[in-house]
Protein backbone atom coordinates (compact mmCIF):
# COMPACT_ATOMS: atom_id res chain seq x y z
CA UNK A 1 0.00 0.00 0.00
CA UNK A 2 2.60 2.54 -0.89
CA UNK A 3 2.64 5.50 -2.44
CA UNK A 4 5.47 6.88 -4.45
CA UNK A 5 6.35 10.26 -5.28
CA UNK A 6 8.96 11.34 -7.71
CA UNK A 7 10.28 14.71 -7.70
CA UNK A 8 12.19 14.70 -11.24
CA UNK A 9 9.03 13.80 -12.84
CA UNK A 10 7.41 16.82 -15.11
CA UNK A 11 3.73 15.88 -13.57
CA UNK A 12 2.66 18.12 -10.66
CA UNK A 13 3.00 15.96 -7.49
CA UNK A 14 -0.29 16.59 -6.69
CA UNK A 15 -1.00 14.51 -9.74
CA UNK A 16 1.41 11.90 -9.13
CA UNK A 17 -0.47 11.61 -5.07
CA UNK A 18 -3.89 11.60 -7.25
CA UNK A 19 -2.99 8.93 -9.48
CA UNK A 20 -1.17 6.97 -7.24
CA UNK A 21 -4.25 6.84 -4.74
CA UNK A 22 -6.44 6.23 -7.93
CA UNK A 23 -4.17 3.50 -9.26
CA UNK A 24 -4.24 1.58 -5.72
CA UNK A 25 -8.22 2.45 -5.42
CA UNK A 26 -8.75 0.43 -8.98
CA UNK A 27 -6.56 -2.26 -7.85
CA UNK A 28 -8.66 -2.83 -4.76
CA UNK A 29 -5.91 -2.49 -2.65
CA UNK A 30 -7.90 -0.02 -0.92
CA UNK A 31 -11.07 -0.94 -0.61
CA UNK A 32 -14.61 1.00 0.39
CA UNK A 33 -14.46 2.58 3.61
CA UNK A 34 -10.55 2.59 4.19
CA UNK A 35 -9.49 5.58 5.94
CA UNK A 36 -6.54 7.43 4.49
CA UNK A 37 -3.79 9.15 6.61
CA UNK A 38 -4.54 13.20 7.60
CA UNK A 39 -3.13 15.65 5.23
CA UNK A 40 -0.58 16.57 7.64
CA UNK A 41 0.87 13.35 7.71
CA UNK A 42 0.92 12.54 3.87
CA UNK A 43 2.55 15.68 3.47
CA UNK A 44 4.95 15.57 6.09
CA UNK A 45 5.92 11.55 5.31
CA UNK A 46 6.39 13.06 1.53
CA UNK A 47 8.13 16.28 2.45
CA UNK A 48 5.35 18.20 0.49
CA UNK A 49 3.34 20.97 0.91
CA UNK A 50 -0.02 20.77 3.08
CA UNK A 51 -2.00 22.65 0.01
CA UNK A 52 -0.64 19.88 -2.61
CA UNK A 53 -1.91 17.31 -0.65
CA UNK A 54 -5.38 18.95 0.35
CA UNK A 55 -5.74 19.51 -3.50
CA UNK A 56 -5.29 15.75 -4.42
CA UNK A 57 -7.82 14.47 -1.95
CA UNK A 58 -9.88 17.47 -2.91
CA UNK A 59 -9.62 16.45 -6.44
CA UNK A 60 -10.64 12.96 -5.76
CA UNK A 61 -13.36 14.04 -3.90
CA UNK A 62 -14.86 15.71 -6.58
CA UNK A 63 -14.39 12.42 -8.81
CA UNK A 64 -16.36 10.76 -6.06
CA UNK A 65 -13.65 8.30 -5.18
CA UNK A 66 -13.22 10.12 -1.67
CA UNK A 67 -15.10 11.68 1.28
CA UNK A 68 -12.80 14.10 3.10
CA UNK A 69 -12.74 14.32 6.80
CA UNK A 70 -12.42 17.65 7.75
CA UNK A 71 -8.86 17.80 9.56
CA UNK A 72 -9.06 13.60 10.07
CA UNK A 73 -8.19 12.59 6.51
CA UNK A 74 -10.25 11.01 3.90
CA UNK A 75 -12.01 8.02 3.60
CA UNK A 76 -12.43 5.75 0.37
CA UNK A 77 -16.47 5.68 -0.60
CA UNK A 78 -16.60 4.40 -4.17
CA UNK A 79 -14.96 2.95 -6.42
CA UNK A 80 -16.51 3.97 -9.07
CA UNK A 81 -16.01 7.99 -10.45
CA UNK A 82 -19.44 9.91 -10.93
CA UNK A 83 -18.27 11.20 -14.41
CA UNK A 84 -17.55 8.39 -16.69
CA UNK A 85 -16.94 10.78 -20.19
CA UNK A 86 -15.47 8.26 -23.11
CA UNK A 87 -13.69 11.24 -24.93
CA UNK A 88 -11.92 12.33 -21.44
CA UNK A 89 -11.00 8.67 -20.88
CA UNK A 90 -9.62 8.21 -24.08
CA UNK A 91 -7.51 11.41 -24.09
CA UNK A 92 -4.74 9.84 -22.06
CA UNK A 93 -4.87 6.51 -23.24
CA UNK A 94 -4.16 7.84 -26.93
CA UNK A 95 -1.37 10.23 -25.70
CA UNK A 96 0.17 7.10 -23.75
CA UNK A 97 -0.04 5.21 -27.17
CA UNK A 98 1.14 7.85 -28.94
CA UNK A 99 4.46 7.93 -26.95
CA UNK A 100 4.51 4.18 -27.09
CA UNK A 101 4.73 4.19 -30.79
CA UNK A 102 7.27 7.12 -31.50
CA UNK A 103 9.25 5.53 -28.63
CA UNK A 104 9.55 2.63 -31.25
CA UNK A 105 7.55 0.43 -29.93
CA UNK A 106 5.85 -1.98 -32.59
CA UNK A 107 2.29 -2.63 -32.05
CA UNK A 108 2.73 -6.32 -30.49
CA UNK A 109 4.90 -4.62 -28.09
CA UNK A 110 2.30 -2.41 -27.24
CA UNK A 111 -0.27 -4.88 -27.00
CA UNK A 112 1.90 -6.89 -24.58
CA UNK A 113 2.68 -3.67 -22.25
CA UNK A 114 -1.23 -3.10 -22.18
CA UNK A 115 -2.07 -6.61 -21.62
CA UNK A 116 0.52 -6.54 -18.45
CA UNK A 117 -0.29 -3.07 -17.19
CA UNK A 118 -4.15 -4.71 -17.38
CA UNK A 119 -3.51 -8.26 -15.52
CA UNK A 120 -1.16 -5.71 -13.03
CA UNK A 121 -4.24 -4.14 -12.02
CA UNK A 122 -7.25 -6.46 -12.05
CA UNK A 123 -4.25 -9.09 -10.28
CA UNK A 124 -5.94 -8.06 -6.87
CA UNK A 125 -9.56 -6.87 -7.76
CA UNK A 126 -12.71 -9.12 -8.32
CA UNK B 1 33.21 4.86 49.74
CA UNK B 2 30.82 3.06 47.92
CA UNK B 3 28.63 5.09 46.03
CA UNK B 4 31.83 6.46 45.06
CA UNK B 5 32.80 3.06 43.49
CA UNK B 6 29.29 2.54 42.16
CA UNK B 7 29.69 6.06 40.32
CA UNK B 8 32.93 5.31 39.05
CA UNK B 9 31.70 2.30 37.41
CA UNK B 10 28.69 3.63 36.12
CA UNK B 11 30.83 6.70 34.61
CA UNK B 12 33.18 4.29 33.04
CA UNK B 13 30.47 2.50 31.49
CA UNK B 14 29.27 5.49 30.22
CA UNK B 15 32.84 6.32 28.66
CA UNK B 16 32.47 3.07 27.04
CA UNK B 17 29.36 3.65 25.18
CA UNK B 18 30.12 6.87 24.13
CA UNK B 19 34.31 5.48 22.95
CA UNK B 20 31.91 3.63 20.56
CA UNK B 21 29.29 6.10 19.70
CA UNK B 22 30.77 6.94 16.67
CA UNK B 23 31.06 3.95 14.82
CA UNK B 24 27.35 2.16 15.51
CA UNK B 25 25.63 2.69 12.54
CA UNK B 26 28.18 0.66 10.28
CA UNK B 27 30.56 1.49 8.07
CA UNK B 28 31.58 4.57 6.27
CA UNK B 29 29.64 6.38 9.09
CA UNK B 30 30.57 8.77 12.23
CA UNK B 31 28.23 9.54 14.46
CA UNK B 32 25.71 7.76 12.72
CA UNK B 33 26.31 10.41 10.05
CA UNK B 34 26.74 8.44 6.00
CA UNK B 35 30.28 9.78 4.61
CA UNK B 36 31.78 9.60 1.03
CA UNK B 37 34.04 7.04 0.99
CA UNK B 38 37.52 8.64 0.54
CA UNK B 39 36.83 10.99 3.19
CA UNK B 40 35.76 8.41 5.77
CA UNK B 41 39.62 7.68 5.69
CA UNK B 42 40.81 10.98 4.90
CA UNK B 43 39.33 12.93 7.30
CA UNK B 44 36.80 11.10 9.07
CA UNK B 45 39.35 8.79 11.26
CA UNK B 46 41.01 12.43 12.04
CA UNK B 47 38.19 13.09 13.12
CA UNK B 48 37.51 10.14 15.43
CA UNK B 49 41.02 9.88 16.84
CA UNK B 50 40.67 13.63 18.07
CA UNK B 51 36.95 12.87 19.30
CA UNK B 52 38.80 9.86 21.70
CA UNK B 53 41.35 11.70 22.65
CA UNK B 54 39.20 14.57 23.60
CA UNK B 55 37.12 11.53 25.63
CA UNK B 56 40.31 10.79 27.23
CA UNK B 57 40.62 13.77 28.77
CA UNK B 58 37.38 14.07 30.13
CA UNK B 59 37.60 10.58 31.74
CA UNK B 60 40.84 11.32 33.48
CA UNK B 61 39.28 14.90 34.82
CA UNK B 62 36.23 13.28 35.51
CA UNK B 63 37.38 10.93 37.81
CA UNK B 64 40.17 13.03 39.25
CA UNK B 65 37.12 15.21 40.50
CA UNK B 66 34.69 12.47 41.58
CA UNK B 67 37.59 11.25 43.58
CA UNK B 68 38.48 15.03 45.13
CA UNK B 69 34.48 15.91 45.51
CA UNK B 70 34.31 12.40 47.26
CA UNK B 71 36.39 12.95 49.96
CA UNK B 72 35.79 16.98 50.56
CA UNK B 73 32.20 16.98 49.92
CA UNK B 74 30.33 13.56 49.84
CA UNK B 75 26.85 15.37 49.68
CA UNK B 76 28.20 17.26 46.51
CA UNK B 77 28.51 13.91 44.77
CA UNK B 78 25.24 13.80 42.73
CA UNK B 79 25.68 17.35 41.26
CA UNK B 80 29.03 16.60 40.34
CA UNK B 81 28.01 13.25 38.63
CA UNK B 82 25.64 15.34 36.65
CA UNK B 83 28.52 18.03 35.43
CA UNK B 84 30.83 15.01 34.34
CA UNK B 85 27.14 13.23 32.55
CA UNK B 86 27.54 16.49 30.81
CA UNK B 87 31.38 16.32 30.17
CA UNK B 88 31.18 13.25 28.31
CA UNK B 89 28.80 15.02 25.84
CA UNK B 90 30.48 17.73 24.67
CA UNK B 91 32.65 16.37 22.94
CA UNK B 92 29.68 14.70 20.84
CA UNK B 93 28.76 18.52 20.53
CA UNK B 94 31.94 19.41 18.98
CA UNK B 95 32.48 16.96 16.01
CA UNK B 96 29.53 16.09 15.33
CA UNK B 97 28.99 19.49 13.07
CA UNK B 98 32.42 19.10 11.94
CA UNK B 99 31.47 15.89 10.75
CA UNK B 100 28.02 16.94 9.24
CA UNK B 101 30.56 18.96 6.92
CA UNK B 102 31.89 15.88 5.25
CA UNK B 103 28.45 13.74 4.91
CA UNK B 104 27.09 12.34 1.79
CA UNK B 105 25.02 14.70 0.28
CA UNK B 106 22.93 12.39 -1.81
CA UNK B 107 18.91 12.93 -1.57
CA UNK B 108 16.42 11.01 -2.83
CA UNK B 109 13.79 12.30 -5.61
CA UNK B 110 11.39 9.32 -5.45
CA UNK B 111 10.03 8.53 -2.13
CA UNK B 112 7.19 6.07 -1.35
CA UNK B 113 5.11 6.01 2.08
CA UNK B 114 2.44 3.71 3.22
CA UNK B 115 -0.82 5.05 2.83
CA UNK B 116 -1.73 4.16 6.16
CA UNK B 117 -3.31 6.55 9.10
CA UNK B 118 -0.85 6.43 12.20
CA UNK B 119 -2.52 6.71 15.76
CA UNK B 120 -1.78 6.88 18.67
CA UNK B 121 -4.45 4.22 19.94
CA UNK B 122 -2.72 1.45 17.58
CA UNK B 123 0.39 1.74 19.51
CA UNK B 124 -1.82 1.54 22.65
CA UNK B 125 -2.05 -1.35 25.17
CA UNK B 126 -5.37 -1.04 27.63
CA UNK B 127 -3.99 -3.22 30.23
CA UNK B 128 -0.15 -1.65 30.12
CA UNK B 129 -2.35 1.66 30.56
CA UNK B 130 -4.01 0.55 33.74
CA UNK B 131 -0.57 -0.86 35.18
CA UNK B 132 0.74 2.94 34.36
CA UNK B 133 -2.06 4.75 36.16
CA UNK B 134 -2.17 2.10 39.16
CA UNK B 135 1.26 2.59 39.59
CA UNK B 136 0.84 6.57 39.60
CA UNK B 137 -2.52 6.52 42.14
CA UNK B 138 -0.39 3.91 44.22
CA UNK B 139 2.14 6.13 45.88
CA UNK B 140 -0.47 8.86 46.25
CA UNK B 141 -2.89 7.10 48.00
CA UNK B 142 0.09 5.26 50.42
CA UNK B 143 0.73 8.93 50.88
CA UNK B 144 -2.65 10.38 51.25
CA UNK B 145 -3.35 7.83 53.64
CA UNK B 146 -0.31 8.28 56.03
CA UNK B 147 0.16 11.74 55.94
CA UNK B 148 -1.21 12.33 59.45
CA UNK B 149 1.00 10.12 60.34
CA UNK B 150 4.47 12.04 59.51
CA UNK B 151 6.49 13.76 61.92
CA UNK B 152 6.51 17.56 61.63
CA UNK B 153 9.99 17.29 60.15
CA UNK B 154 9.99 14.92 56.71
CA UNK B 155 13.37 13.83 54.91
CA UNK B 156 13.18 14.49 51.23
CA UNK B 157 17.10 14.18 50.02
CA UNK B 158 18.93 11.17 50.82
CA UNK B 159 22.65 10.39 49.37
CA UNK B 160 23.70 7.20 47.42
CA UNK B 161 24.31 5.45 50.49
CA UNK B 162 20.24 5.78 51.51
CA UNK B 163 20.78 8.02 54.61
CA UNK B 164 18.50 11.55 55.09
CA UNK B 165 20.24 14.20 54.58
CA UNK B 166 18.38 16.90 53.83
CA UNK B 167 14.51 17.38 55.59
CA UNK B 168 11.77 19.98 54.99
CA UNK B 169 8.75 20.63 57.36
CA UNK B 170 5.75 19.17 56.38
CA UNK B 171 3.60 20.20 53.73
CA UNK B 172 1.86 19.52 50.26
CA UNK B 173 5.39 20.53 48.34
CA UNK B 174 7.64 18.21 50.50
CA UNK B 175 4.77 15.04 50.78
CA UNK B 176 3.43 15.19 47.59
CA UNK B 177 6.22 16.56 45.07
CA UNK B 178 7.44 13.58 43.58
CA UNK B 179 4.02 12.48 42.58
CA UNK B 180 2.68 15.59 40.76
CA UNK B 181 6.12 15.58 38.75
CA UNK B 182 5.63 12.19 38.25
CA UNK B 183 2.23 12.93 36.62
CA UNK B 184 3.83 15.82 34.80
CA UNK B 185 5.79 13.59 33.05
CA UNK B 186 4.03 10.84 32.35
CA UNK B 187 1.97 13.63 30.56
CA UNK B 188 5.27 14.82 28.98
CA UNK B 189 5.88 11.24 27.92
CA UNK B 190 2.38 10.54 26.13
CA UNK B 191 2.69 13.56 23.82
CA UNK B 192 6.22 12.66 23.09
CA UNK B 193 4.90 8.94 22.05
CA UNK B 194 2.20 10.62 19.98
CA UNK B 195 4.90 12.89 18.67
CA UNK B 196 7.59 9.76 17.38
CA UNK B 197 4.24 8.30 15.94
CA UNK B 198 3.34 10.99 13.96
CA UNK B 199 6.82 11.65 12.92
CA UNK B 200 7.74 11.53 9.12
CA UNK B 201 8.05 8.08 7.76
CA UNK B 202 9.20 7.32 4.03
CA UNK B 203 11.30 5.12 2.45
CA UNK B 204 13.26 5.67 -0.35
CA UNK B 205 11.12 4.11 -4.07
CA UNK B 206 13.67 1.74 -4.63
CA UNK B 207 13.99 -1.53 -2.02
CA UNK B 208 11.10 0.03 -0.49
CA UNK B 209 8.88 -3.04 1.10
CA UNK B 210 12.14 -4.16 2.32
CA UNK B 211 13.06 -0.79 3.95
CA UNK B 212 9.32 -0.65 5.13
CA UNK B 213 9.80 -3.73 7.32
CA UNK B 214 12.79 -2.30 9.21
CA UNK B 215 11.58 1.24 9.48
CA UNK B 216 8.37 -0.28 10.75
CA UNK B 217 10.80 -2.34 13.23
CA UNK B 218 12.56 0.68 14.30
CA UNK B 219 9.21 2.86 15.03
CA UNK B 220 7.97 -0.09 17.20
CA UNK B 221 11.02 -0.05 19.16
CA UNK B 222 11.32 3.70 19.13
CA UNK B 223 7.40 3.82 20.83
CA UNK B 224 8.20 0.49 23.04
CA UNK B 225 11.49 2.27 24.54
CA UNK B 226 9.34 5.26 25.36
CA UNK B 227 6.60 3.41 27.07
CA UNK B 228 9.49 1.40 29.02
CA UNK B 229 10.37 4.60 29.98
CA UNK B 230 6.93 5.87 31.35
CA UNK B 231 6.72 2.80 33.55
CA UNK B 232 10.18 2.80 34.79
CA UNK B 233 9.66 6.35 35.48
CA UNK B 234 6.53 5.56 37.29
CA UNK B 235 7.54 3.06 39.45
CA UNK B 236 10.61 4.97 39.96
CA UNK B 237 9.16 8.49 41.40
CA UNK B 238 6.77 6.48 43.25
CA UNK B 239 9.20 4.63 45.35
CA UNK B 240 11.33 7.51 45.87
CA UNK B 241 8.15 9.29 46.52
CA UNK B 242 7.61 6.81 49.06
CA UNK B 243 10.57 7.43 51.10
CA UNK B 244 9.29 10.25 52.74
CA UNK B 245 7.48 7.59 55.24
CA UNK B 246 11.10 6.04 55.90
CA UNK B 247 10.56 7.88 59.53
CA UNK B 248 7.66 6.22 60.33
CA UNK B 249 8.45 2.97 58.56
CA UNK B 250 10.03 0.17 60.08
CA UNK B 251 13.80 -0.14 58.61
CA UNK B 252 13.34 -2.46 56.45
CA UNK B 253 10.88 -1.16 54.52
CA UNK B 254 13.50 1.65 54.14
CA UNK B 255 16.25 -0.19 53.31
CA UNK B 256 14.17 -2.03 50.43
CA UNK B 257 12.61 0.72 49.08
CA UNK B 258 16.57 2.62 48.71
CA UNK B 259 17.89 -1.12 47.05
CA UNK B 260 14.65 -1.11 44.61
CA UNK B 261 15.34 2.50 43.63
CA UNK B 262 19.00 1.47 42.18
CA UNK B 263 17.49 -1.79 40.83
CA UNK B 264 15.21 0.00 39.42
CA UNK B 265 17.61 2.47 37.88
CA UNK B 266 19.51 0.11 36.05
CA UNK B 267 16.71 -1.60 35.05
CA UNK B 268 15.29 1.59 33.20
CA UNK B 269 18.62 2.23 31.58
CA UNK B 270 19.29 -1.48 30.37
CA UNK B 271 15.64 -1.23 28.54
CA UNK B 272 16.83 2.22 27.11
CA UNK B 273 19.72 0.46 26.17
CA UNK B 274 18.02 -2.83 24.27
CA UNK B 275 15.80 -0.48 22.59
CA UNK B 276 18.39 1.61 21.32
CA UNK B 277 20.37 -1.81 20.17
CA UNK B 278 17.54 -2.45 18.00
CA UNK B 279 16.95 0.54 16.45
CA UNK B 280 21.17 0.45 15.74
CA UNK B 281 21.09 -2.74 14.13
CA UNK B 282 18.01 -1.40 11.80
CA UNK B 283 20.34 1.42 10.92
CA UNK B 284 23.01 -0.55 10.50
CA UNK B 285 20.93 -2.83 7.82
CA UNK B 286 19.26 0.32 6.31
CA UNK B 287 22.96 1.33 5.23
CA UNK B 288 23.84 -1.86 3.78
CA UNK B 289 20.81 -2.16 1.72
CA UNK B 290 21.34 1.49 0.14
CA UNK B 291 24.00 2.96 1.21
CA UNK B 292 21.94 5.96 3.63
CA UNK B 293 20.13 5.66 6.98
CA UNK B 294 17.80 8.53 6.41
CA UNK B 295 16.32 10.04 3.25
CA UNK B 296 16.35 13.62 2.77
CA UNK B 297 14.99 16.07 -0.13
CA UNK B 298 16.73 18.60 -1.13
CA UNK B 299 14.66 21.34 0.73
CA UNK B 300 15.02 18.85 3.70
CA UNK B 301 18.68 18.64 4.06
CA UNK B 302 18.55 22.89 3.70
CA UNK B 303 17.12 23.24 7.23
CA UNK B 304 19.65 21.03 9.05
CA UNK B 305 22.87 23.44 9.98
CA UNK B 306 24.96 21.06 11.30
CA UNK B 307 23.45 17.80 11.75
CA UNK B 308 22.15 18.41 15.38
CA UNK B 309 19.58 21.21 15.16
CA UNK B 310 16.61 21.21 12.64
CA UNK B 311 14.93 24.66 11.40
CA UNK B 312 12.43 24.17 7.99
CA UNK B 313 9.51 26.51 7.76
CA UNK B 314 8.52 24.63 5.17
CA UNK B 315 8.29 21.11 6.36
CA UNK B 316 5.36 20.54 7.31
CA UNK B 317 6.49 17.28 9.44
CA UNK B 318 6.74 18.35 13.25
CA UNK B 319 9.11 15.36 14.06
CA UNK B 320 11.98 14.14 11.67
CA UNK B 321 14.56 11.54 11.84
CA UNK B 322 18.23 12.70 12.60
CA UNK B 323 20.51 11.95 10.29
CA UNK B 324 23.66 11.48 12.45
CA UNK B 325 22.51 9.01 15.22
CA UNK B 326 19.39 7.47 15.92
CA UNK B 327 15.79 8.51 16.32
CA UNK B 328 14.41 11.71 16.16
CA UNK B 329 14.25 15.30 16.64
CA UNK B 330 11.76 18.09 16.01
CA UNK B 331 11.27 20.61 13.57
CA UNK B 332 11.73 23.80 15.60
CA UNK B 333 10.74 26.02 13.28
CA UNK B 334 7.14 24.18 13.69
CA UNK B 335 4.71 25.65 16.06
CA UNK B 336 4.23 23.00 18.16
CA UNK B 337 7.93 23.44 19.12
CA UNK B 338 6.70 25.82 21.92
CA UNK B 339 4.37 23.29 23.02
CA UNK B 340 7.66 21.36 23.74
CA UNK B 341 9.18 24.50 25.21
CA UNK B 342 6.31 24.86 27.89
CA UNK B 343 6.17 20.90 28.54
CA UNK B 344 10.27 20.73 29.42
CA UNK B 345 9.77 24.68 31.31
CA UNK B 346 6.78 24.12 33.13
CA UNK B 347 8.30 21.12 35.69
CA UNK B 348 11.56 22.90 35.99
CA UNK B 349 9.44 26.18 36.97
CA UNK B 350 7.34 24.15 39.05
CA UNK B 351 10.52 21.92 40.57
CA UNK B 352 12.14 25.41 41.67
CA UNK B 353 8.74 26.92 43.24
CA UNK B 354 8.31 23.75 45.32
CA UNK B 355 11.79 23.65 46.24
CA UNK B 356 11.70 27.58 47.12
CA UNK B 357 8.36 26.27 49.62
CA UNK B 358 9.45 23.90 51.10
CA UNK B 359 12.97 25.70 52.30
CA UNK B 360 10.45 29.11 53.26
CA UNK B 361 7.35 26.81 55.04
Amino acid sequence: MLIIIDQNDSRPIYLQIADEIRFLIARGELPENTPLPAVRQLAGDLGVNLNTVATAYRELQNEGLLAIKHGAGAVVVSRTTLEKDEISLRKPLRSALANMFLAGLSWAEIMNLVVDEMRGLLRETR
Amino acid sequence: MADIILLTIIFLLQLLLFYFLPTLDGQQTLFGIVLKNDDFQTYGLPILRRYRRDLFIVAVASVCGLLLIGKLSPNSLIVAYIFVTLGIIVPLFRYLPQTWKLRDKSTVSRLATPLKPRHLRDFTNFWFELAVIALAIAPLAVLMFYYPNLPDIVPIHWNAAGEADGWAKKGFSSVFFLPVLAAFLQIFWIILKQDIIKARFRVPAEQAERILSLKEISLQANVEMVDWCRLACGVLLGTVALLVLSTIAPPSVAAALNIFTWVNLVLMLSGIAFFLYRMILVNREVKALTGQITFQTADEMEGWTDGLFYYNQKDAAFMVEKPGGVGYTINFAHKRAFLYLALIGLPIIFSIFSLILMKFQ
